[in-house]
């Protein structure tokens, strides 16, 4: 090989622009590397969205990598327009040029023309052009002629050869032109794939492109499959000598790496005449001050000390000013919110009011949150009220200026439906066998498009088209399909942005996005700072704001007593529903078990029921060693330090970086890039090569390779979903808030909650039903006294719930908050005269009088809908004249059809539950009700029926379903093994109304029902719509 | 008043087609012209003066009963009214003259008319669940909640209002029989018979400005037939363009009807227009104008596709396709034409093509066509086709194609496009292709 000229590809695309590379950026760099070429330019149509992997797998590969950017200028001489950067200057021109042209038109979308481009903005930059093979020769002239004046000296025509007739001819044509305009020829290859084999994926791609099956492409379709990285050896063969010569100049020029990007923090944070760290200094002495206003112990004091030095010398001033900055515009404008995550959980945050995890109760956690040792950046997630976040973003926006704050992008990739569906229509299937495909997907067949599923829908394996479907579907999988915008990550810079990587529009309007996701940012040593939305915190501030109205003074959460027995009494039971967190059918079961009578309880219960410890088989050993089932042992002295919070069993992950740290000999830095490759390796994969490294490591070091092996796995169980101390402790305040809350004041908490909808895991229905077992009065919605939300009344003794007009099915806002506003002007005396001063319409009325709130006007139900009905509009000239009417009576409804309009109305009733109706049925069939059975022993069969409330499939489950059944006295949790779900997927999926036979299994106070056989009732409901909540 | 309705058996719970109401109607009429559609889901017809052409209501009722389900009838009922007979028929009530009316109305639930089913979310929440219990709320009361068809319907079904219908037509669709004057035993000889249909038919065209595409041509066999001869044949004719002209509709017949052999004597003819549409009225211009003379091509090209066979006449068709092969394909006219035109290749294409490449004997590295080939220009490589399945009885094969093409000058054969392929096992080889004129 070393006797064939060097090479360096200018001219090539990944498939971060979208729908035309058929190879990810880490391919074409692997593949560069192992043809030898002496650089790659990876050069995404006016993006810069792959650059940031294409540049960690060319450092990997020690290849250069030259960062660029195509564009198709669309003039009456079209051609590639190829920018490469030659240093950081050219990078940052170079990135503003493409956020110019991306903000400019819709999302997902540029143009370019050439008299757009302007080239003192794209200086520090080398250019090519490729022109359109049907260029006549003047139009070439006009290109050769444009570029020679505006880029001199820096400007290249690419020549492109791809095996096709014309090559030669091509060659001798722009010879020419070269030669009268001077412009040097340079080889280049528009690579597309990096290798030949994937030309099936790119017109794939193409198709779906052009929206076309593949047998209507043409000559949308490349003609061959030379667009991929080539042998040096053919492309020797190909291009004359001079021109792959001219492509090592081209790369010669440019000398700029991405690691030459130095992030800054935003300084406006930090008010004049002061520095940085005085000023953090300052604030936070301020905070003790109101923390501690009988003065702080000794301890805090050194701790802050610590702190503020760590921070100092780590230089995370900025950083932590730029959290408080952000959080004292959210106090200052009432907005609940709260820090979590490595450093959030420091004396300092808690002085800033970052967060209300209070030092004292945690003393435990200290000091382990920032590490000098660990490198790791500091990371704060603040969580909002997820009702006014938009708030907080917005002021960011105003602050910062859209060229300084953008939010992180997320990449949208290929999942087995879309996937299915895009193959399966450029394949020409029809439209209804790929929408059965898709559909056929259910949310339980894992990643993989499974063959059965095909056979299902009438396709069979062993067909060509179907093997192609199969073989492009799995290769489709995975790759980048657009751009979206991250839930709340904000990266703020001290220059411009947009200098540092391109900024986009997002679909939602109001919203400027950038263009890499937050692995790059990670790479790349970005900081954001994540504004995230939490329904919980709604729910908590509107708790804390009815509390204050009842005991008539402010009331705030750090006022909500610490320790309190009865509260963690009522977690012991797992009386949880509706609270944070531990509300999930898992968590429930944990509770009892756990028996949490401390913080730091709760936060190991949130931590536990993860797939990291799950998956690491560290739950039941913690158990037994809480029970005292089992002795508290260490598999090392060493681990001691390590582990002795948890009882000797590893189960956050800050505890697993120290094991690797400890026991298999990795240094601080291995470290760092194991909890990287952690949060990524869904996403990318490369935890395997990490294995030997722990396993070898520990084993060498003298623990037992059982232990290693779990801890790899628990590794990999972080990975789907890392959840480490830090961010635990922060949620455990939150879980205990919402618990205190509960115990203390259901029914503040029950209207909070209806008032925070959607959120959560449970249904209104299910809400209310569990404020009525603790004995809350819930009113109906009613007209005459219901608010828009639920409101409390009867205050200041034990309050009652009026439910609000919010609940009712489709009734507008702003109809109810003018049924609100005429109110307070005067009552209503009957429905006409609430329907002419709140201005509501028929259909209004009709859907007022269906939700039973008109009762204090006109009665029952069936009185109300018939004085409702008669209130359309009469013309104008009729409208004084008197109606004279006789008063009609009707009979009350019978219960059972009051329940089922509630339910149509409202999702809830106030009423018996449906199944009281049902019992006498479902005793004639030997079902039993859940309060018959919480006396049955272990193991005996039981039949149970019950509205299903909630499906959920968890991934570590293994294929098991979890199912909550509800009836009029209680809730039934129900475990249906895959081998049930398998043969009975369609009652599991469909019924509404399901009897489960099986085994009852007790264990304290944990019960569930193991399902041998399900049967769908759902036809006994008859018109009662209810509905489940499915979860993943 | 002798009502009938009927529904149809349907799928899914979707409204029928108006094609298949129309169908069913169309059938309907053999009993009596008052026949109507109602609710665009059931079609109804009165027989009370008519019953006596079929001897008597009774005989009436059981052939309707025993012919309907032929026609896709899923549901029959009789009743005084037509919407009455409607909702029994929705209920599955066959007989609405067991009980009064009203009895039998009052305990049918709201889904059975529609203009009660519109209100139901109401209405049910009124306590309502049946005709009845809607009734006996006060006239007053429902007249002023309710829009007047919810009174209107009800009344109307109850037989309490007069109802009206528009009456389903006959001149929607053109079927007409004939019964031959006198036997006939050759199949040309039919034309004399068929052409008074066609005559008939191209009135009916015009009166609507209508031409027809496509028509069907039954005969039915003489009742004195032998067993294997069956009941009679069909022959439908498809024209490229839509035409009302009778000349060249009765040429086309007369031409399709010398290739047909008459299994036995012909008793009736029926024809049918299967495809009718809106005819494009002509410029009464004394010159003939472009599209006069493309016309008449086409109508010389239907004629010579009668005479020799559809699969004789070929148009070639350009595809958009890198495959040489793939480029153009023939396409039997008449078909309908499709607008769209392929945008043609930059490439110099060959002015022949072989149907199937030949392949070529190789000298030293060289391929040999009528003495060696000089290569001239490639080469240009040509890879795809992955996706174009075809199914022969080997099972089903991609035509995929890898093929490196080069233009090469034969001393004796011209210039000539050939290709180098790969074949098994690493080995290559030579095809010619096409010859450049």
């Amino acid at each position: 090989m070393q006797f064939v000229a060097a090479y360096a590809e200018l001219w090539c695309l990944s498939n971060f622009s979208f729908l035309r590379g058929a190879s990810r950026p880490e391919e074409l760099v692997a593949r560069a590397r192992q043809l030898g070429y002496t650089a790659l330019a990876v050069a995404d149509e006016c993006s810069m969205a792959g650059i940031v992997r294409a540049h960690v797998a060319a450092k990997e590969q020690g290849l250069k990598l030259l960062v660029g950017s195509q564009f198709q200028v669309d003039c009456e001489s079209p051609f590639t327009f190829i920018v490469l950067a030659c240093d950081m200057q050219g990078y940052g021109n170079l990135c503003q040029f493409i956020t110019r042209l991306r903000r400019s038109s819709e999302k997902g979308t540029y143009r370019l023309a050439r008299d757009d481009i302007v080239p003192d903005e794209l200086s520090r930059c080398v250019v090519l052009a490729a022109p359109d093979r049907n260029s006549s020769t003047e139009q070439l002239e006009i290109i050769a002629r444009w570029l020679l004046n505006d880029f001199t000296g820096r400007c290249w025509l690419a020549v492109q050869l791809i095996r096709v007739l014309g090559d030669e001819m091509w060659l001798h044509r722009l010879r020419q032109v070269s030669t009268l305009t001077a412009i040097p020829l340079v080889a280049a290859g528009d690579v597309h794939m990096h290798v030949r084999s994937r030309k099936p994926l790119q017109d794939v791609m193409t198709a779906t492109r052009v929206c076309k099956p593949l047998t209507e492409c043409g000559y949308a379709l490349q003609p061959n499959a030379e667009r991929h990285l080539r042998t040096r050896l053919r492309l020797a063969q190909t291009y004359p000598e001079d021109l792959l010569e001219e492509t090592l100049q081209v790369a010669a020029r440019c000398d700029f790496s991405l690691d030459e990007l130095r992030y800054q923090y935003p300084d406006e944070v930090v008010p004049a005449g002061e520095t940085p760290a005085s000023y953090l200094r300052r604030i936070t002495y301020d905070g003790a001050g109101r923390r501690w206003p009988e003065g702080m112990s000794a301890k805090v004091q050194t701790q802050i000390e610590h702190e503020l030095e760590l921070i100092a010398d780590l230089h995370y001033e900025h950083y932590f000013l730029t959290v408080y900055d952000i959080v004292r515009f959210a106090r200052s404008q009432h907005i609940l919110c709260q820090g979590r995550g490595s450093a959030a959980n420091s004396v300092v945050c808690f002085c800033l009011y970052v967060t209300e995890v209070d030092p004292a109760r945690m003393s435990v956690l200290f000091e382990r949150f920032i590490s000098r040792e660990r490198n790791e950046p500091p990371d704060i997630d603040i969580d909002f009220e997820h009702e006014r976040r938009e708030e907080v973003m917005q002021y960011l926006y105003n602050k910062y200026g859209r060229d300084r704050a953008a939010l992180t992008a997320t990449v949208i990739t290929y999942r087995p439906k879309s996937a299915v569906r895009d193959v399966g229509k450029a394949l020409g299937f029809s439209l209804e066998t790929v929408d059965a495909i898709a559909k056929g997907h259910k949310w339980w067949d894992g990643r993989e498009v499974r063959p059965e599923r095909l056979l299902e829908v009438g396709l069979s394996v062993g067909d060509l088209a179907v093997q192609q479907l199969l073989k492009l579907t799995s290769e489709l999988l995975g790759f980048p399909r657009h751009l979206s915008q991250h839930t709340g990550g904000f990266v703020l810079t001290r220059g411009p942005l947009s200098r540092m990587v391109p900024i986009e529009n997002a679909s939602m309007p109001d919203r400027t996005v950038i263009e890499w996701d937050k692995d790059d940012l990670d790479a790349m040593g970005l900081l954001k700072v994540d504004c995230l939305a939490l329904g919980m915190l709604t729910a908590i501030r509107k708790s804390l704001a009815f509390i204050s109205a009842r005991k008539e003074h402010v009331f705030e959460m750090q006022d909500i007593p610490a320790e309190d027995a009865d509260t963690y009494d009522m977690v012991c039971k797992a009386d949880t529903v509706g609270v944070f967190q531990i509300e999930s059918r898992a968590q429930m079961s944990m509770l009892p078990r756990l028996k949490p009578r401390c913080f730091y309880d709760l936060v190991i219960e949130v931590a536990i029921v993860r797939p990291g410890p799950i998956q690491g088989g560290m739950v039941h050993p913690y158990l037994n060693r809480r029970q005292g089932k089992e002795a508290v042992s260490y598999p090392s002295e060493a681990l001691k330090e390590a582990l002795g919070r948890t009882l000797g069993v590893p189960v956050f992950q800050e505890q697993v970086m120290q094991i690797s740290i400890v026991a298999a000999g990795f240094t601080p830095g291995e470290a760092d890039g194991l909890r990287r490759s952690m949060a990524a390796w869904r996403r990318k994969g490369g935890l395997e090569k990490y294995y030997d490294k722990i396993v070898n490591g520990m084993t060498s070091r003298g623990y037992e390779e059982s232990f290693a092996k779990n801890i790899f796995e628990q590794i990999k169980g972080f990975s789907e979903y890392g959840f480490p101390e830090s961010h635990a402790a922060s949620f455990a305040l939150l879980v205990y808030a919402s618990c205190w809350i509960k115990r203390h004041h259901p029914a503040e908490f029950l209207a909070a909650m209806l008032n925070s909808q959607p959120m959560g895991f449970y249904s209104p229905s299910q809400l209310v039903q569990d404020a009525r077992h603790h004995d809350v009065d819930v009113r109906p919605v009613d007209v005459m006294f219901s608010d828009v939300d639920c409101t409390l009344e009867g205050l200041p003794h034990p309050p009652a719930v009026r439910l609000g007009l919010r609940l009712i099915d489709k009734l507008k806002a702003a109809s109810a908050e003018r049924i609100v506003a005429a109110r307070t002007q005067a009552p209503f005396d009957s429905s006409e005269d609430l329907a002419r001063r709140a201005g509501l319409e028929l259909h209004e009325m009709k859907l007022l009088a269906a939700a039973d709130a008109l009762m204090s006007l006109s009665g029952h139900r069936r009185q109300q809908v018939w004085d409702a009905s008669a209130l359309r509009a009469t013309p104008l000239l009729l409208r004084d004249a008197p109606v004279n009417e006789d008063l009609l009576e009707l009979p009350e409804a019978p219960e059972g059809e009051e329940v089922v309009w509630d339910y149509a109305s409202l999702g809830l009733t106030l009423r018996s539950h449906p199944l009281a109706l049902l019992r006498p049925v479902l005793s004639k069939r030997r079902l039993v009700s859940a309060r018959d059975l919480l006396d049955v022993p272990n193991g005996r069969m039981v039949r149970y029926c019950g509205i299903v409330t909630l499906r959920q499939q968890p991934e570590t489950a293994n294929g098991t379903i979890f199912i909550s059944l509800e009836d009029e006295t209680g809730v039934v949790q129900v475990i249906c093994w895959k081998s049930v779900r398998e043969v009975q997927r369609k009652e599991l999926l469909d019924s509404r109304l399901m009897a489960v036979y099986g085994r009852w299994q007790r264990e304290g106070d944990v019960k569930n029902l193991i399902a041998s056989k399900l049967a769908d009732l759902t036809p006994l409901l008859g018109r009662l719509g209810t509905v489940s909540r499915d979860f993943k | 008043m002798l009502w009938a309705a009927m529904l149809l058996n349907l799928p899914s719970a979707d409204l029928p087609s108006t094609d298949a109401l129309a169908g069913l109607a169309t059938w309907c009429l053999q009993f009596s012209p008052n026949v109507a559609v109602l609710e665009a889901s059931a079609v109804v017809m009165e027989v009370e003066a008519c019953a006596r052409l079929f001897g008597g209501k009774r005989k009436l009722a059981e052939r309707v009963r025993e012919e309907c389900t032929g026609v896709g009838v899923q549901a029959l009922s009789w009743a005084p009214t037509s919407l009455g007979a409607v909702a029994l028929a929705r209920c599955g009530i066959r007989n609405g003259f067991t009980k009064p009316l009203d009895e039998l109305l009052n305990g049918l639930p709201l889904e059975c008319l529609s203009a009660v089913q519109a209100h139901a979310p109401t209405l049910a929440r009124l306590g309502c669940k049946t005709l009845g219990q809607v009734r006996s709320l006060p006239r007053g009361g429902l007249s002023r909640r309710f829009d007047k068809e919810l009174l209107g319907t009800l009344d109307r079904a109850y037989g309490l209002q007069p109802e009206s219908h528009d009456w389903v037509s006959l001149s929607e669709t053109f079927e007409m029989k004939l019964e031959l004057m006198s036997r006939v035993e050759h199949a040309p000889a039919i034309l004399f018979g068929a052409r008074r249909l066609l005559l008939q038919l191209c009135g009916w065209l015009a009166a609507r400005r209508a031409g027809v595409r496509a028509f069907t041509l039954r005969w039915c066999h003489d009742a004195m037939r032998s067993k294997t001869a069956g009941d009679g044949g069909e022959l439908t004719i498809r024209t490229a363009e839509s035409t009302r002209n009778v000349e060249h509709l009765s040429r086309l017949l007369a031409e399709n009807l010398v290739k047909v052999q008459l299994l036995a004597p012909v008793g009736d003819l029926e024809l049918i227009a299967l495809d009718i549409e809106t005819l494009e009225e002509k410029s009464a211009s004394f010159l003939p104008d472009v599209h006069q003379t493309e016309e008449s091509l086409a109508l010389v090209l239907e004629r010579i596709a009668a005479r020799l066979g559809p699969e004789r006449v070929l148009r070639p068709v350009v595809n958009e396709d890198h495959r040489l092969e793939w480029q153009v394909h023939w396409q039997p006219t008449p078909g309908s034409q499709s607008r769209k035109t392929a945008s043609p290749t930059d490439l110099p294409q060959p002015t022949f093509v072989l149907p199937r490449p030949l392949k070529l004997a190789v000298k030293a590295n060289r391929p040999l066509y009528q003495g060696p080939l000089h290569l001239l220009s490639g080469p240009h490589r040509v890879e795809g086709g992955w996706w174009h399945r075809v199914k022969d009885e080997t099972g089903t094969t991609a035509q995929t194609v890898l093929r490196d093409y080069w233009v090469a000058l034969s001393e004796h054969a011209g210039v000539l496009w050939i290709y180098q392929t790969r074949l098994a096992q690493d080995d290559t080889s030579w095809f010619l292709h096409g010859v450049f004129a």
